[in-house]
């Protein structure tokens, strides 16, 4: 009988494991507050487009792409919001080579294999299909957001982000404005402009100085966010709002915190679409 | 090499396992073994009814399809299940449940003093409140354990368990990319099978204990924010060496029964374990269940008790979704019902804060007594209650205007607030008049919580009459009639619902059924849902052609629910076991 006292004992020290957290729990703030968020016009609101374009610095056709995302914001606005994101062959850092930088992230490399990204320059739009397909090509840009009824509006985010030391604070509000009965998940991506690095422009040029737009950095919770809570029917209740706040660290990174955007935006994980997308200058 | 590349191979290892002893036999007639298994098929073609909210799907036709082989030899046993749900039901692909593969595999050797199972599997300690990993096909939960189980049966009625594995997630199969695991032991000594005179003296007696333990790496620093005063509020952090990586759930459990009565509890708690559904506070967790029956001839008593604080209990600290990464399970002690009108307001367990009770009778007025007749006549009486836990929040949550990063709240496990969650009294009367008819009338009044259960909704108030008329006309040809009727103001009203069931035996079934919401405010939503079907079935197989609508509501099973969309459509559905 002893030994096998001693056999649960020791399996039960290998189960035993336990941390006992003591407070206080919470780190003091730095004193960031935030004013209170302003009320919604919800005549005003309309859907926008979220459009990952996946690039990379050694594909010759890419800036065509990067190009034609300029134009689409000439004509859409702030209605259209791009995040460019390295991925692929065309992505990899070429090592004896003025290609040595990498841009990639590990939110980026799982997009491109969750939404099965074959070729550079595509994109994706609000994560929907598109004839069928999930990325869509460029000549097919603008049709690909001419198929959103910008009216069916779900959802309002609105973002406040500050600058503190290196720190980047964002508070969001995420307001529903009718009922939605499916679980949805609040992203918040990082992206930074004018980044200065060498971009392979058709098959003979190199841009040594390209600046590169819209590049994804970093994301908060992964590639599809943190699931906001719902009621026990998986209900989410119409105007029912959710604030959240993040905080991404700037230390040791050679990002330019005045050349960055915060992108928020709200998706349903079962179908993975978008359902609403949000941009801030920081 | 990579973890699904060797979960890759230990598949062909077992389907080559299945194949190698058909030649051994032919040469040496070494014992075959059997395979056994059971197949499910259940599509529809969807068609889009904007009136009842069934929304236009861009796969018109999906399928949830699955096969179970299992194949045991003597103490070996082995088995694989593969699941097709590419493009499953709307209501399945709503909930993240869709994807193919090799969902289950195992291998599993037992004798008389152990049992050892690699692979995946399902177990359960005790009444579920420290581990229970099961599988709830309709409900779309499966959160079986990839890993391995022990259990050691030193001397009769001493069983000893332990497990350790990675807990399923819908079909994301990077079990080696996961950042948490589940491990747990459980004892339990059945007094009566060591000492054979309890048995003899009718006395049942035992004692339980387990212990589970989730490691879930903390990563990332958690920012909330903090409110001060009504207009503003401050961003702070938990750091991600504050949020526990080990959470730990024990419980202790015991049953006694003498003669017709039996009795048995449990406790559990849980140690501080910050999560989204409690709002990452740091209070910990405790749960009792208590059930006393009685039964002898014509009379059956049974008296439960839940209360449940804090103790979501899941593999992950971020999910909050019904059917995901579940570790431990709160026992729903309602009685359930089929009656169809009342299943969208069934309770779902609430384990974060939760106490209540039910209470059943049930009596068998005797056979050839004037009341009882010929066969006797059944007598259900049931009541159920429900309120959510008393709670003081802290002062400090009070302070921050939020109850994460602190102790949240004080509360008394027995002491449960004002709001009712849940109540249902119910009778149920059935009686069989001759060889030909059988009549039950059932009676319910439900209150039911819907801000709570549903989000919103206020309170529903029902009162449900359902029967069901069975006539046989001949051993072969019987016809069956439900007619039930929900009284409401509240919700979406009154409901009635009548069908009617002519079946052949033992092969066909065919039916026809019609749930009307003749007392909806909105004159408009005065819909008809209508179905048919016929069903055939022979031995084990079920072919099932449907056709109709399905309303919006909930699903429940055991206290677990999830929501059912709207639909509309053309159903076949084929299920078979061997």
């Amino acid at each position: 009988m002893k030994k096998y006292i001693a056999f649960c004992l020791g399996i039960l020290f290998l189960v035993v494991s336990c941390d006992k957290i003591e407070g206080p729990y919470y780190q003091e703030g730095d004193g960031f507050f935030i004013d209170d968020f302003p009320p919604l016009n919800t005549e005003t609101i309309y859907r926008k487009i979220l459009i990952e374009e996946f690039t990379g610095h050694t594909c010759v056709n890419c800036p065509h792409g990067h190009q034609r995302i300029a134009e689409l914001l000439d004509i859409y606005g702030d209605t259209i919001v791009p995040i460019s994101i390295h991925v692929g062959a065309t992505a990899r850092p070429l090592p004896n080579s003025i290609f040595t930088y990498d841009f990639r992230t590990n939110t980026g490399t799982q997009i491109e294999e969750d939404f099965l990204v074959e070729s550079n320059p595509s994109a994706l739009f609000n994560r929907t299909q598109f004839n069928n397909r999930w990325t869509v090509s460029v000549n097919q840009w603008q049709n690909a957001i001419l198929s959103f009824n910008r009216h069916d509006v779900t959802v309002a985010i609105q973002v406040q982000t500050e600058r503190r030391g290196n720190r980047l604070n964002v508070n969001t509000k995420t307001t529903l404005l009718k009922e939605y009965n499916k679980p949805v998940q609040l992203a918040i991506y990082l992206i930074e402009d004018d980044i200065i690095k060498p971009q392979q422009n058709g098959s003979s040029r190199i841009d040594t100085f390209y600046h590169h737009k819209h590049v994804l950095r970093d994301a908060k919770n992964g590639a599809y966010g943190l699931r906001l809570p719902t009621s026990q029917g998986g209900i989410l209740q119409k105007d029912s709002s959710y604030l959240y706040g993040f905080t991404f660290p700037f230390n040791e990174k050679d990002w330019v915190m005045e050349n960055t955007t915060t992108v928020v935006f709200l998706l349903d994980p079962a179908t993975r679409e978008v359902l609403q997308v949000e941009v801030v200058k920081n | 090499m990579k973890l699904n590349t060797i979960f890759s191979f230990f598949i062909v290892f077992i389907l080559l396992f299945f194949l190698f002893p058909v030649k051994i036999d032919a040469q040496s007639g070494v014992n075959l073994g059997k395979i056994s298994g059971d197949f499910g098929f259940n599509g529809m073609y969807y068609l889009e009814d904007s009136l009842i909210g069934a929304r236009k799907v861009d796969s018109k036709v999906r399928a949830n399809t699955f096969l179970n082989l299992n194949y045991t030899n003597g103490g070996f046993s082995a088995g694989v299940r593969y699941e097709f749900y590419l493009f499953p039901l709307i209501d399945m692909e709503d909930i993240g449940y869709k994807g193919q593969g090799f969902t289950r595999y195992f291998a599993d050797y037992q004798n008389k003093f152990i049992q050892v199972t690699g692979g995946t599997f399902y177990e359960q300690f005790g009444n579920g409140l420290t581990l229970r990993a099961y599988e709830e096909r309709d409900l779309g939960v499966d959160n079986s354990l990839l890993g391995g189980r022990v259990k050691v049966t030193p001397y009769k009625g001493i069983t000893v368990k332990g497990v350790w594995g990675i807990e399923r997630k819908n079909f994301d199969f990077k079990y080696s990319e996961r950042n948490d695991q589940v491990r747990g032991i459980d004892g339990e000594i059945n007094f009566s099978e060591i000492f054979p005179i309890l048995t003899e003296k009718q006395i049942a007696l035992g004692i339980g204990g387990s212990l589970v333990s989730k490691y879930e790496k903390s990563i990332e620093d958690f920012y909330f924010n903090r409110f001060v005063g009504t207009d503003s509020s401050e961003n702070i952090s938990i750091s991600a060496g504050k949020i526990p990586q080990n959470v730990a759930v024990y419980g202790v459990r015991g049953f006694f029964g003498i003669q017709d009565f039996r009795f048995e509890g449990e406790y559990a708690r849980k140690v501080n374990d910050p999560n989204v559904s409690n709002n990452f506070i740091y209070k910990h967790g405790e749960a009792v269940f208590l059930s006393a029956t009685y039964a002898m001839k014509g009379l059956g008593i049974s008296a439960s008790l839940i209360a449940s604080d804090n103790m979501d209990f899941r593999s992950s600290r971020y999910e909050n979704n019904n059917s995901l990464l579940g570790i431990n399970y709160i026992p729903a002690i309602n009685r359930t019902y089929s009656y169809q009108l009342i299943g969208n307001y069934a309770y779902a367990s609430q384990a974060n804060s939760e106490i209540g009770g039910q209470l059943q009778i049930n009596y068998q007025i005797p056979k050839k007594s004037k009341l009882g007749g010929k066969y006797g006549t059944d007598i259900t009486f049931n009541y159920a209650r429900f309120h959510s836990l008393a709670k003081d929040t802290v002062l400090l949550a009070i302070e921050n205007g939020t109850m994460t990063g602190t102790e949240g709240y004080t509360s008394n496990l027995f002491k449960g607030s004002k709001e009712l969650l849940y109540q249902d009294v119910g009778l149920e009367i059935s009686h069989r008049f001759n060889k030909t008819w059988k009549l039950m009338v059932a009676y319910n009044f439900l209150s039911v919580n819907l801000d709570v259960l549903r989000g919103h909704g206020g309170i529903f108030y029902g009162h449900n009459v359902a029967t069901e008329l069975l006539y046989k006309i001949n051993s072969i040809h019987a016809l069956r009639l439900e007619l039930h009727h929900l009284y409401s103001k509240n919700d979406f009203g009154s409901w009635a619902y009548g069908m009617l069931e002519y079946s052949i035996n033992p092969n066909w079934f065919i039916s026809v059924g019609d749930q009307w919401n003749y007392g909806n405010i909105d004159k408009e939503q005065r819909i008809h849902y209508y179905n048919a079907m016929v069903a055939f079935v022979t031995g084990t197989t079920r072919i099932a052609l449907s056709f109709g609508k399905t309303r919006e509501g909930i699903l429940c099973v055991g206290g677990v629910c999830r929501t059912v969309p709207a639909s509309f459509g053309l159903g076949l559905s084929v299920s078979t076991a061997f």
